[in-house]
């Protein structure tokens, strides 16, 4: 070790895991260096799940305050701390809605978040974002299964719910999540699990 | 409850990795990957793709106060000083609820008893200290003592400095002397973070330390204690 010596970075560029090992210490500096990366991203899942700036903002502050008194219990072998942080809002979100439930989605926004959604810009491409594979495919699929998975990975709804809105019986609702998981699944570079 | 097959829980799959599955047949899936490695291997990799489908949403703008409110609310005033004899019992409660969550924590964060308390939150408080070798910080020791424990290391070595890669021991000192060994750090120029899991006793814990492959320390971080009242 001889030699060697601090080089201090300033928070914005240390990782992520770093960042919220230092909002779990309750070191300032770094919590708001972790709430500057994230809050665009937090805010933008909870205002895409309950569709309202108001609550969706009280839901991401909920999410931060989630993150701080649980850091500890983020394992980075189970995926990316946006990936951790996302999961947490989505859930807080998606329980809010619940309790104001029966708010029909509409079917107009539903249609514009599924095209913000697969949009794939040049940009996105030629910087092999590997968020790409996943647009494309979500893009690809039957729109009716798109709109079965968006509603239930976004918004919550279960299989009844989604049925009840589209005016199908249950079974195709369910038939649509799982064919459109299956093809999102199998889009992705991830290995997939073969079981039956 | 009759117990599914593996087909049955294979068309489940889907609905409980979007975390849509309601009542009885999320607890009969749940029930089944309980006792199955293979589906609770492909409900997790839907899980994944599930938790990618939602990062695809775009981000937004919150408005100008909204940072400073968070920042309030991560800095509550500290507990009083009469309420802090409850953290010895809250640890133990403590200790069950995060044993019981890990991960899936965010994922079903819904179910779990809340909210924490103050002195819940005071147990669970990461410690760290400076890591320094010759008087000379090199990074900073970051010790979580709840459940699961974990040590995570922050090293920043200089790009313009000579030192050869290497990797070096981690193990952390007890107040009397035993030691818990952690894992083998890869050491290199520039930033890198390193962590694993370890078994941690806040009351007990006094130094992280760095030892080479002659056994000699090259670096410590020293954890002060704050005295509970």
């Amino acid at each position: 070790m001889r030699g060697v010596h601090l080089r201090r970075r300033p928070p914005e560029r240390l990782p992520d895991d770093m960042l919220l090992a230092g909002l779990g210490a309750g070191d300032a500096q770094l919590a708001l260096a972790f709430v500057r990366r994230f809050q665009r991203t937090v805010f933008g899942v909870a205002l895409a799940v309950v569709g309202d700036s108001g609550l969706a903002e009280d839901i991401a502050q909920q999410a931060f305050e989630r993150a701080w008194r649980h850091a500890g219990l983020y394992d980075p072998r189970r995926g990316s701390v946006q990936t951790w942080l996302t999961s947490i809002v989505r859930h807080l979100a998606v329980d809010a809605v619940r309790v104001r439930r029966p708010a029909p989605v509409d079917p107009q926004d539903l249609m514009s978040l599924i095209a913000t959604i697969t949009d794939t810009p040049e940009r996105r491409v030629l910087a092999g974002e590997t968020s790409t594979e996943l647009r494309t495919a979500l893009a690809a699929l039957p729109p009716e299964q798109a709109r079965a998975v968006v509603m239930a990975a976004v918004h919550g709804m279960t299989a009844v719910e989604i049925a009840d809105l589209e005016g199908i019986p249950v079974g195709t609702a369910k038939s649509r999540i799982r064919a459109a998981m299956a093809k999102l699944h199998a889009a992705l570079p991830t290995p997939r699990a073969d079981h039956g | 409850m009759a117990e599914l097959t593996c087909q049955q829980c294979q068309e489940l799959a889907a609905e409980l990795a979007l975390d849509v599955l309601p009542g009885r047949d999320r607890a009969e899936a749940l029930a089944h990957l309980d006792g199955c490695a293979g589906c609770r291997e492909t409900v997790a990799a839907l899980t994944a793709t599930a938790d990618r489908l939602v990062e695809l949403l775009p981000g937004a703008e919150p408005s100008a106060g909204f940072e400073q409110r968070v920042m309030t609310a991560l800095a509550p005033p500290p507990p009083p000083r009469a309420r802090r004899w409850r953290v010895a019992v809250a640890a133990a409660g403590l200790a069950i609820v995060l044993a019981t969550g890990g991960w899936m924590l965010g994922r079903a964060s819904h179910d779990l008893p809340q909210p924490e308390t103050d002195a819940q939150a005071d147990v669970r408080t990461v410690m760290f200290a400076p890591l320094t070798t010759e008087n000379r910080q090199i990074g900073e020791a970051y010790v979580y003592p709840g459940q699961p424990s974990w040590v995570y290391l922050a090293l920043d070595i200089d790009n313009d400095t000579d030192v050869p890669s290497s990797t070096v021991r981690c193990e952390l000192v007890r107040r009397d002397g035993s030691t818990v060994p952690v894992g083998t750090v890869p050491i290199a120029k520039g930033y890198r973070g390193w962590g694993g899991p370890a078994a941690v006793d806040r009351e007990t814990l006094a130094t992280a330390r760095l030892i080479n492959s002659n056994g000699h320390t090259v670096a410590t971080a020293h954890f002060r204690h704050t005295r509970r009242r």
